[in-house]
């Protein structure tokens, strides 16, 4: 009887035991469940911050593309004489374009070309060797030219931010110069 | 909130103006200089957090700033950004010897400039 009775709550126990066992595996599911779960919503917060990361340079680098062409268009509306026009493009091209070899020429009645000021040895320069030409514009007349003949080194060529500020210094450069009375 | 303090030292009133607009958006206050003595000057008496500093500029070059301000006890620890022309290794050597932390290559990015400062300064 004793035996008997001893037997039982050997089997009860292992029953407890069994049924503890599958508990613990069931909670272990769960938790392997809740990992995979967490490291999913762990990569996908990852992969949206390195997404929100390079929105954020985008911005941050058409902020400063803008502020190159604010600071340009406020400097050459500043510039009153002659001098300051001058230096005020070559510092827009020198700075902001990244060029070390610049012409800006005022155009003749007969057409030719008359070297105003520049940097580098513009002098010896020839214009079919320039990297790019922004005509000097106003009212629809050419007014003179500046000429790019060499960009800085570490420049590998020209970005869509040049050709915005081409276009910036094609009508308000031609403004300031003729403003300057610099025409010849 | 005490904003960090940066003097931008160039002669180009074109390149400080762009550099103004980018930075003051990004919340810091600024100070500016516009030739080597002046950048000197303002560091000794303003003593900014960082200074982002051209290298060709009158009275006094970058570098010869720099070297002054390291022998200095009160700006010899204020970082400094070189704003170099030439990317050429000598050149960039040069920055490092007189005591630059760090460099930026003309023409300036915006979203460089910013990612360097912040390195410095945090965010």
């Amino acid at each position: 009887m004793e035996g008997h009775l001893r037997l039982e709550s050997a089997e009860t126990r292992i029953e407890r035991l069994e049924a503890q066992v599958d508990l613990w595996r069931a909670e272990n599911d769960r938790q392997a469940e809740r990992e995979q779960a967490l490291r999913a919503e762990l990569a996908h917060a990852a992969s949206e911050n390195r997404r929100l990361a390079e929105r954020q340079a985008a911005a941050e680098q058409r902020v400063g593309q803008l502020a190159q062409l604010q600071a340009a268009t406020l400097q050459l509306h500043e510039a009153r004489q002659p001098a300051d026009v001058l230096t005020t493009i070559k510092e827009i091209v020198a700075n902001l374009v990244g060029s070390e070899e610049m012409g800006i020429y005022a155009r003749r009645p007969d057409g030719s070309m008359q070297l105003l000021d520049g940097i580098g040895d513009t002098g010896a320069s020839d214009f079919a060797d320039a990297v790019v030409s922004i005509p000097l514009m106003l009212d629809g007349q050419p007014l003179g030219v500046i000429a790019i003949f060499r960009l800085l080194p570490q420049k590998a060529g020209l970005e869509p931010v040049d050709h915005e500020l081409f276009a910036l210094l094609s009508r308000h450069a031609a403004l300031a110069l003729h403003h300057a009375e610099l025409r010849v | 909130m005490t904003h960090k303090r940066i003097l931008l030292a160039d002669d180009s009133v074109t390149a400080l103006t762009m550099h103004r607009m980018i930075l003051a958006g990004a919340g810091y206050e600024l100070l500016t200089a516009q030739d080597g003595q002046e950048a000197i000057d303002v560091a000794t008496a303003q003593q900014p957090d960082l200074i982002l500093m051209d290298v060709v500029m009158p009275r006094k070059t970058g570098f010869e700033a720099v070297r002054a301000l390291r022998r200095q006890d009160g700006t010899k620890t204020i970082p400094v950004i070189m704003v170099t022309t030439r990317a050429e290794a000598k050149i960039i050597e040069i920055c490092f010897q007189c005591g630059c932390n760090d460099y930026i290559n003309k023409p300036v990015d915006g979203a460089v400039l910013l990612a360097k400062v912040r390195s410095i300064l945090g965010n």
